[in-house]
């Protein structure tokens, strides 16, 4: 079956038989191919983690005529998109991308593109997956991947960065990347002050207007193999120049400031662990992790974890704790629970909606249920069946009204939710779960569950 | 100082390239084609800045390295 987000490239197609992931490589792209395993950039490119690694596959696996050859790449365990990433992970991939183009060029090839759709996150680290995106160098010739990266990367960065961190969400709508003459006249005037921004973003934009219209691409003058490492390498400063300075946030300090003594804590971590080892999940999302806390209990256990979270500060954090600690397990993503990330793209296939993707076999909902229930007004029976739609085992903690935190939440607003209380919850739950086991958290009326879907 | 100048002198470069002959934005668009001209235009003064940083580069490490041999000496 024919991966829906793979098509537009014919140089080959990802597909799957039999639950197992292969990539179809035509006839057309198989002189690249060759270079690329016989030049030695393969070899590079795996050994410094930078290329996703594959095995040569059986021929007569091939899905159509055009195909000459079939591999089987080493399949990531999650995936996830560029809108789902925090500022630090995008720029990270920038730079790995960038960092393939220059050893490519050195071994005689290069990217013919550069989208942020190539990259996924593999044990911690960003790696470049489309096996089929290195053509021959030829010198002369213009970097063709120039404008996607600066669309793709630059420019949401820049935006991020510069005008609000938040802009990063416009990936969801502008499937190439973000245009440069919509980033052009959203960035600070600042900006056309910093030379790598003016050039790539500002008077790139100028130049595809002005010249959009010329029906030849072959102008005056090549790009010599100096002018394109000269490129890349204003581009590398580009990116690593930007640096977001976050403003204060109020969820980044959450337990540091509220709620729980040391001894409360230490007790959930506790229970968290003896609930994780009933329900052994080789996948839990953890939702609303803030700044993966939990996550990292459920990592020590060796459990792959998508540590989820609607602050792009907290994502941030937790994805610079996990790369301080060369963290392998945990993968925090930027996910709002009350709008996720939708099927995109051409027929609405092409990038997956988070609740399509691989299920988790358990889901950690500590202290969110009363942010969904009284900030987002979700009744408490659409909350269960939420989390029984995507995952077998849920612990879940439950928040009472007289709790500090939700008073916090009460005091601006009416109170129009007689229907929380600890037994309405358990009753709302009980539709679809069992109750398997339940906890007081010490030093507090807050109740942790462990719950099995019916 | 040099280097700012001449990033300047660059910059001046090439906005006198992109406005010195204004056209009328056409709506079939192809941003492809800007992207592959703007290169050709920046192409040989990215190499002069490739050539001069590398250069630059290369004459630190050579100054560090003769240090490094003095420090040892000592």
């Amino acid at each position: 079956m024919k991966d829906p987000g793979s098509f537009r490239d014919p140089s080959g197609f990802i597909f799957s038989r039999d639950n197992i992931l292969y990539r179809q490589i035509n006839t057309v792209y198989k002189e690249n191919y060759e270079q690329l395993m016989n030049s030695g950039l393969y070899r590079a490119l795996v050994d410094e983690g930078l290329l996703i690694p594959h095995e040569e596959a059986d021929f007569s696996l091939k899905l159509s005529e055009e195909g000459c050859c079939v591999i089987k790449p080493e399949p990531i365990p999650f995936i996830s998109y560029p809108y789902e990433w925090c500022f630090s992970q995008l720029k990270d991939a920038a730079l790995v991308t960038l960092q393939i183009q220059k050893l490519a060029v050195d071994y005689g090839m290069s990217l013919k593109d550069c989208s942020a759709y190539n990259i996924q996150f593999r044990k911690g680290k960003p790696v470049f997956i489309d096996t089929l995106s290195f053509e021959t160098y030829r010198e002369g010739q213009p970097w063709v991947a120039y404008r996607q990266f600066c669309q793709h990367f630059l420019a949401p960065l820049a935006l991020m960065c510069y005008r609000d961190i938040r802009l990063g969400l416009l990936f969801k709508d502008c499937i190439d990347g973000i245009p440069l003459d919509l980033a052009s006249s959203l960035l600070p005037l600042r900006t056309r002050l910093k030379f790598n921004l003016l050039l790539h973003i500002h008077l790139h934009a100028r130049s595809q207007k002005r010249f959009a219209a010329e029906t030849q691409r072959e102008h005056k003058g090549k790009m010599s193999r100096r002018a394109l490492l000269g490129l890349v390498d204003t581009l590398r400063t580009a990116v690593k120049k930007l640096a977001w300075r976050a403003r204060k946030s109020e969820w980044a300090n959450y337990y540091r400031e509220f709620n729980y003594t040391d001894e409360a804590l230490e007790h959930k971590k506790r229970t968290v662990r003896e609930f994780l080892a009933v329900s052994k999940p080789g996948l839990v999302w953890d939702m609303g992790s803030n700044t993966g806390v939990f996550s990292r209990i459920a990592a020590e256990e060796e459990i792959l974890t998508i540590s989820m979270d609607l602050d792009p500060l907290c994502v941030e954090m937790s994805y610079r704790d996990c790369a301080e600690r060369s963290e392998t397990r945990i993968l925090p993503l930027l996910v709002d629970l009350n709008n996720p990330s939708p099927d995109i793209g051409w027929q609405n296939q092409e990038r997956s909606a988070l609740f399509k993707r691989r299920q988790a076999d358990t889901v950690l909902a500590l202290a969110l249920v009363h942010h969904l229930a009284i900030s987002n007004n979700v009744p408490l029976g659409a909350v269960a069946e939420m989390f029984s739609l995507i995952s077998p085992w849920l612990i879940v903690e439950f928040v009472p009204k007289q709790d500090s935190q939700v008073q916090r939440l009460l005091t601006t607003r009416e109170d129009i939710f007689p229907g929380y209380t600890q037994e309405h919850f358990e009753s709302a739950f009980l539709s679809y779960f069992s109750i398997e086991k339940s906890e007081r958290v010490r030093d507090s009326e807050r109740i942790l569950y462990l719950m099995k879907r019916q | 100082m040099k280097t700012v100048n001449a990033k300047i002198a660059f910059i001046v470069f090439v906005i006198v390239c992109i406005l010195l002959f204004p056209r009328q934005a056409h709506a079939y668009l192809d941003l492809g084609t800007g992207s592959f001209i703007f290169q050709m235009l920046i192409a040989s003064s990215l190499a002069a800045l490739y050539f001069f940083k590398s250069y630059v580069r290369r004459a630190v490490k050579l100054i560090a390295n003769l240090f490094n041999r003095k420090k040892d000496a000592e």
